[in-house]
């Protein structure tokens, strides 16, 4: 498996990017734990000091532990939308918990007889709060600071999904980045969550008044308690064994091929697709109708992007998946060649497979090809109709499309080509998350695909592309021949009548059904299916 | 078979129903969505999570115990078995998830081998702390008493620890419910699926509802936790 070598040659060749989204992740980080210092550090401190609110204050962890990560910053992007004040909440509410209750329990926790003792000697209770309290407290109160930044830099790996930047940029998107960047990133986040474990280790060694470090010790013990300060060689001989162990498994799991398939009778497939709606739906639609006829089919939804796809195809961990013509050219064959059109575009994808022991279905009839859409009002008021038009507003564009958009001969590489566009300000986000971006005025113009559901709520006017600078994007299914053969005619018939009612209009609205209108994928095809009789066995 | 083929007749286009005015304009919890789509959605998701959850703990149990055990008795073991943990617990979930792709593929192992690397850290000083906090009386009187090293362990020693073996069950088991819905980044299985499925097209009820589940489902299992201490050590009710 050369997977985990490439990763390196990813760091070399990327180091720059990696630099960049670490310097974004740590200001993000950094930013999250300075606004949770404020909030936290006071209240805890001061619920100590009065010895009140014990059980507000140890709970507030327990329930802050159980919060899935995910969950909350996904629903901070669902109420306030995206971006880095909006992630920076999100780990906040994250971030307050450990903090809050280590400060109550180190100030609580202070010896009584030094309080009195500082009392006896005429002390107000401010001054024994300021010169007593807070010192004594510090190493405690120091380790859930410390809990707390590891965990937020652990987090702001998951803020990429609402466009908060960082390291997870690059792991949540594979389609830019490919595997090796993908696993490059992963070790980076990983060795940055280490260091900064290891550094506030050490910091809280220094911050503790040498009197407490003993006494500081044995809290450290507790059940339950804080990670460990660990010597810096030891952590990275850890390392070492660990990433020699990885790349032992990883080249013993090489040598196992793609595993034998049933033959006799009906044999069992497995369709996989990739993780976007439409996939979705389309692995749905060959799943249920294929189904219907008899065959035994598992779906594998959400497999990830092209490029892993394409990998769980030639591994055989799938069977097949539907894919679109203009990207088996661009992203999986490598080719910079335009395709002059949507047959032109098919026959050379088709012939790229067969040479590699696989074939192509039928095509679909829709076309769902990369585009340019802005709101329908924008496009009026400046007389916006083709994607030249954009390069009149100079500087006041704004577009966001996949981070992928960017490099790409079918992105925006070839739009600057051929459309001038020299003032365009470009914004990378998740595919999906264009539109939020759109409606809440971050940007105003976005990459969208024809097909996708939200364009059919006539908010959006897509741009003419006179110069057919997107590809040609209709989908087929990919199978390898050996197996297309044994499943006999019925297979590929039963596909190719489920591809020929798949026209535009028919994979928008179903499109619009799962994304607007949150039916799942299944239900939406089962409709179809049945709608369209190719539910009868 | 050529490129030019197909669509002869046009499709028929059903209405696929759903959506209402609550779902079109992501409003923050739309109930009639929620109850539609337990069925179908959150009770097999719910499910999932919980066998993702006890698959994890039981594993990372066992291996936790032994190396307890084993550090229990040989001191020079406690020290790498700790940083061994200690560097799995620091490594961000999604990071550890992705880097176990290529190993293991996307399939329910790498999830499981990421989660129960997050409990190992927890339950190990757990067991060790409560084993090494039997007193040293208690163990001789059962020496004087006849039992032997094995039966010193599981009839005086374990039990003894069992307080903070529960408290560390606690926390691992909270953990490893709420990093579960991360691992749908891998393998569609679990409360993270709605979450996951829902970030193309933010829809706050699907967050709010697998995120809901997930906080009812930890904050449940810790109390049963609790409970079950309480029945099976009598003795430590103060």
């Amino acid at each position: 498996m050369s997977d985990f070598p490439r990763a390196f040659d990813f760091m070399a060749n990327h180091l720059s990017l990696l630099l960049d989204k670490t310097w974004g992740h740590l200001v993000l980080s950094a930013a999250a734990v300075a606004v949770s210092l404020v909030i936290a550090i006071p209240i805890g401190a001061w619920l100590g000091h009065l010895h009140r609110g014990s059980f507000l204050a140890i709970n507030v962890s327990n329930v802050g532990r159980a919060l899935p990560s995910l969950a909350v910053i996904a629903i901070m992007m669902g109420l306030l939308g995206l971006g880095f004040a909006n992630v920076m909440v999100a780990l906040v509410i994250l971030a307050v918990p450990p903090m809050l209750t280590n400060a109550y329990v180190a100030v609580d926790g202070v010896d009584r007889d030094a309080v009195e003792a500082a009392r006896g000697m005429g002390m107000r209770p401010g001054e024994v709060f300021r010169r007593v309290e807070l010192p004594l407290s510090v190493p405690l109160m120091f380790a859930g600071i410390r809990t707390a930044v590891v965990y937020v830099i652990a987090t702001a790996t998951l803020a990429a999904i609402a466009g908060g930047g960082g390291l997870g940029d690059v792991i949540v998107n594979q389609a830019s980045y490919g595997l090796p960047g993908v696993l490059a990133a992963a070790m980076w986040v990983g060795a940055l969550a280490l260091l900064a474990d290891v550094g506030f280790g050490a910091l809280q060694r220094a911050v503790t008044p040498r009197g407490v470090r003993d006494d500081f010790d044995e809290h450290d013990n507790k059940p339950g308690g804080d990670v460990h300060t660990r010597p810096i060689r030891a952590t990275l001989a850890v390392l070492v064994v660990l990433a020699l162990a990885l790349g032992a498994t990883a080249c013993g799991s090489d040598k196992k091929g793609g595993g034998g398939k049933p033959g006799a009778g009906k044999p069992k497939i497995t369709i996989g697709s990739k993780s976007f709606t439409e996939e979705a739906v389309l692995g749905q639609l060959y799943g249920q109708a294929l189904r219907a006829k008899g065959y035994t089919v598992a779906l594998k939804p959400n497999i990830g992007e092209t490029e892993i796809a394409d990998k769980a195809l030639t591994s055989g961990k799938i069977d097949m998946y539907p894919e679109y013509t203009g990207t088996t050219l661009s992203v999986v064959a490598g080719q910079a060649s335009e395709a002059r059109s949507a047959q032109d575009a098919y026959a050379k994808a088709k012939a790229f497979y067969e040479k590699r022991g696989q074939t192509l279905t039928a095509p679909t009839p829709f076309f769902d090809s990369d585009g340019v859409a802005v709101k329908k009002d924008f496009a009026t008021k400046n007389g916006l109709k083709a994607i030249g038009d954009l390069d009149k507003l100079g500087s006041k564009v704004s577009l966001a499309g996949a981070p992928a958009f960017e490099s790409r001969n079918d992105g925006l590489v070839g739009l600057r080509k051929s459309y001038g566009l020299k003032g365009l300000k470009f914004v990378p986000l998740q595919i999906g998350l264009q539109y939020k971006a759109i409606d809440t005025g971050k940007v105003n113009a976005i990459e969208v695909f024809t097909t996708d559901g939200a364009l059919a709520s006539g908010k959006y006017a897509v741009l003419d592309d006179p110069k057919k600078v997107f590809g040609f994007q209709n989908v087929a299914m990919v199978v390898p021949k050996k197996l297309l053969t044994k499943l006999g005619p019925g297979f590929e018939q039963t596909v190719n009548d489920v591809s020929s009612k798949l026209t535009n209009e028919a994979m928008q609205r179903m499109n619009a059904a799962v994304d607007i209108d949150k039916n799942s994928p299944a239900d939406v095809a089962r409709k179809f299916l049945d709608a369209n009789g190719l539910l009868k066995g | 078979m050529s490129g030019a083929v197909l669509a002869q007749s046009g499709p028929v286009i059903p209405e696929f129903g759903g959506g209402g005015d609550c779902v079109r304009q992501n409003r923050t919890f739309c109930w009639g969505w929620f109850s539609d789509h337990w069925g179908d959605t959150f009770r097999p998701a719910l499910i999932q999570h919980v066998e993702l959850t006890l698959i994890a703990v039981a594993i990372g149990f066992a291996i936790a115990l032994v190396a307890a055990l084993v550090a229990h008795r040989r001191g020079w073991f406690e020290t790498p078995f700790t940083l061994f943990a200690g560097v799995l617990y620091t490594i961000p979930s999604l990071a550890l998830f992705q880097l176990l792709v290529p190993i293991t593929g996307l399939t329910v192992t790498t999830a499981e081998i990421a989660l129960v690397s997050y409990t190992l850290l927890i339950l190990f000083r757990n067991i060790l702390t409560g084993l090494r906090g039997v007193p040293p009386d208690v163990r001789e009187a059962a020496r004087g008493m006849g039992l032997s090293e094995r039966q010193i362990l599981w009839r005086v020693e374990l039990p003894l620890a069992t307080p903070a073996i529960v408290a560390g069950l606690r926390v691992a088991v909270v953990t490893v419910i709420s990093l579960a819905t991360v691992a749908a980044f891998v393998v569609d299985k679990g409360l993270g699926g709605p979450i996951v499925a829902a970030i193309a097209a933010p829809f706050n009820t699907a967050f709010l509802a697998a995120g809901g589940l997930a906080v009812a489902l930890a904050l449940t299992c810790d109390a049963l936790l609790v409970l079950a201490q309480r029945a099976f050590t009598p003795w430590a009710r103060s």
